[in-house]
């Protein structure tokens, strides 16, 4: 059973994958996407072929399908759903590192004031309609906050878990304060864009965005993946401390990997609630605490969720239904199921 | 959950004439007649102003565009105007020496004298005034634009109303919605013949569109769709659906607006490019494009003539993309100079069967705007 659902967990993206590709508002049959999705495989197999051969191999593949297929298939589906399968995990995984190394159930990686950094930077670029785009500007604030919040907890040389919570409340309401005063200076039709971006939505998607955020989250994932033996003894506390680890050193390592990936994935996605507290307990209450499983099944579940809720919500109705809603809803239930049953995992 | 949408909507527009009967605002006796300037496609059930008393004298009694009759008890002589469009109409009517506060975004109305840019901005419809600034300029009529409620505007009529200051609230559903407003302040301050040479000019103008539109032969009529430039071509696109004066131009100049073929929630759905494509694709014969910015327009339609995606729109592969400027730098816009934006609309998708809409700007220009437009 607990084998099983392991399993399941941990190849839950491929089965998201395929799901959300055949969902959405262009009618294509999913037998359509199927082949399409292996002929195009199979082109780029031989595109590589080629490219390594110097052209001596090559063999051609042509995908029998209309190109409006194509378009909507490989432009546009399948860079959203990778798009949202990234943030998905980012968020996830950053979730559960700080979780473990602030050894509270509560953080997520919104504490560190990346998101309301991130939004300020989002509503300066598009009030002042500077050169800079919205997401570097997003990016650069939310790192800004983050090293504000770290540097406040910072206090006799260490970061505890109640001056975190406490800096991270003064930055998020400094920031929240100045986008506020940007947002009433801010001219209607502005004001209308900037609230939309801070609903969330993996609508501006495509593949540039995708060719950055993939290998930021990629490595971040990896890295947070190879130091997972490091954040069980984090999660010991003092006494990882006097076995001799040093912790704040590795606190700070861990906190500038999750600030990376969640700030990447906010400044393309907006600000999503809800998936880097709910996935890492769920991971938690179905197979205990310990980071060898909890962290890459966060990442493969984190990701699969965001698929499926992003499909949903770009598929059930004529308008697009703002996904941070659908995290909520679909999570809740099966969260409040699991706290009930298990009676919430964190000291089991 | 759309049709939830909808019933929300009704439920509102239900509890919003309700508090405008109960505050007895509506008089017995107000008369409703049909815009003459309506389209073919949407619903026009716009509430249409008419005075209710014929008489030339004051005071006067105004249905305005919020439903609200207003009493004006003598001529305005300090009058509050929150947007040019409207500021542009009192040029005409000769009154702008009455202005004495304007709105935020008045002063970058190209068309407004100087002296009437440099009047005081008291704030804008969308943020609500600055009641301090306003009761210091001491106005008897205010005018602004009516969204609804959507914005500071329902707040702003009520504050003025306990303050004592006739509102005549303003909004353009149709094209036909302008030349009623034309009319409505040419009443408000006596100047009906005035009002009445460039309301008949908007008229004319409107049926010589109308009747070149109702001889295109259904086998020349073309699909249309009008979005808005997006900034991120990639990213969700907002299209004038059912609802929107603008889009109802299309119509109005003899095409089909592909998007009164949905429902949407709103006016101004925003859709990503699959359902664009999925709804539309094939059938689109012309794109157009808005913007306020003309730099956004060029961009957005360069970026979409190159995009491999855009090329499942047809009109994009076979190259019928154009963009319209809206706002004060352009003829999209509220207020007489709309009547140049639909000849302009007309002849992107038209070239060879309408007006030149250069010349008929020169006559707005000429004929109307000369006494006080210093050109540029």
């Amino acid at each position: 059973m607990g084998k099983a659902l392991h399993l399941s967990f941990l190849l839950s993206p491929v089965l998201a994958l395929i799901v959300s590709l055949c969902i959405g508002t262009y009618p294509i049959p999913p037998s359509a996407v199927v082949s399409m999705v292996f002929l195009k495989g199979a082109q780029i197999i031989s595109e590589v072929l080629k490219t390594l051969t110097l052209g001596k191999i090559s063999f051609s593949v042509t995908i029998p399908y209309p190109s409006v297929y194509q378009t909507i298939l490989f432009e546009i589906r399948l860079p959203r759903v990778l798009m949202a399968m990234l943030v998905g995990s980012a968020l996830a995984i950053s979730g559960a590192v700080l979780q473990a190394i602030f050894r509270n159930p509560l953080v997520n990686s919104y504490i560190l004031g990346i998101s309301s950094g991130a939004a300020f930077g989002a509503a300066l670029a598009i009030g002042l309609s500077v050169g800079v785009g919205v997401t570097p500007s997003a990016f650069a604030f939310a790192l800004l906050a983050v090293f504000i919040t770290t540097s406040l907890a910072r206090v006799g040389g260490r970061i505890t878990p109640v001056s975190l919570v406490l800096a991270g409340i003064i930055v998020n309401a400094f920031f929240s304060a100045l986008t506020s005063l940007l947002k009433f200076l801010m001219e209607h039709d502005k004001l209308a864009s900037i609230v939309y971006w801070l609903m969330g939505s993996f609508a501006n998607s495509d593949w540039g965005s995708v060719r950055v955020a993939f290998p930021v989250i990629l490595a971040g994932c990896f890295l947070i993946y190879s130091m997972r033996w490091q954040l069980n003894v984090l999660s010991f506390g003092e006494e990882a401390k006097i076995v001799g680890v040093e912790t704040e050193k590795l606190k700070f390592v861990f906190i500038v990997i999750v600030s990376m990936i969640t700030a990447v994935s906010i400044a393309f996605c907006g600000i999503i609630g809800w998936v880097g507290l709910m996935i890492p307990h769920i991971v938690r209450m179905a197979f205990g605490p310990d980071h060898k499983t909890l962290i890459p099944l966060t990442i493969t579940l984190g990701a699969s969720f965001m698929a499926l809720a992003d499909t949903l919500a770009r598929s059930v109705a004529t308008y697009e239904i703002p996904i941070g809603i659908i995290t909520t809803l679909l999570g809740i239930p099966f969260f409040a199921y699991l706290l009930r049953k298990t009676g919430g995992g964190w000291d089991a | 959950m759309k049709s939830r949408g909808k019933t929300f909507t009704l439920f509102l527009v239900g509890v919003l004439l309700l508090a405008v009967v109960a505050s007895g605002c509506i008089g017995g006796e107000t008369t409703t007649t049909t815009i003459t300037a309506s389209s073919p496609g949407p619903t026009e059930t716009a509430s249409s102003p008419t005075t209710t008393t014929a008489a030339p004298k004051y005071p006067i009694t105004v249905t305005d565009f919020a439903g609200r009759t207003v009493t004006i008890e003598k001529p305005p002589e300090r009058v509050i105007v929150l947007s040019g469009y409207w500021a542009e109409i009192l040029c005409v009517l000769g009154v702008q020496d009455r202005i004495v506060g304007i709105g935020k975004y008045v002063p970058y109305d190209p068309y407004l004298p100087d002296d009437v840019k440099n009047k005081t901005v008291v704030g804008s419809n969308f943020k609500g005034l600055n009641w301090e600034t306003v009761v210091g300029l001491n106005p008897d009529l205010i005018i602004i634009d009516w969204y609804g409620g959507k914005y500071a505007d329902a707040e702003t009529i009520q504050k003025a109303e306990e303050l004592g200051i006739p509102v005549i609230a303003l909004t353009a559903r149709t094209i036909g919605d302008n030349v009623e407003v034309v009319n409505l302040l040419g009443k408000v301050f006596g100047e009906e013949e005035k009002a009445g040479e460039l309301a008949g000019w908007m008229k004319e103008k409107l049926s010589a569109v109308k009747e070149t539109a109702a001889q295109i032969p259904e086998s020349e009529r073309k699909n249309a769709l009008l979005i808005s430039a997006p900034k991120d071509i990639a990213g969700p696109v907002t299209v004038y659906a059912n609802g929107s004066a603008w889009a109802s131009m299309v119509e109005l100049i003899g095409a089909h607006n592909l998007a009164f073929d949905m429902t949407f929630d709103t006016q101004w759905p925003k859709l990503d490019l699959e359902k664009i494509i999925a709804y539309w694709g094939n059938d689109t014969d012309v794109l157009i494009l808005t913007s306020f910015s003309q730099d956004r327009l060029e961009d957005a339609m360069n970026g979409i003539k190159n995009d491999s995606r855009w090329q499942e729109i047809r009109a994009v592969r076979e190259g019928h993309v154009y963009g319209i400027l809206a706002g004060s730098k352009g003829y999209l816009d509220w207020g007489p100079r709309i009547i140049v934006g639909l000849y302009q609309m007309a002849n992107m998708v038209y070239p060879d069967r309408y007006q030149n809409w250069e010349s008929v700007r020169d006559e707005l220009i000429e004929k109307f705007y000369s006494p006080f437009y210093q050109g540029g």
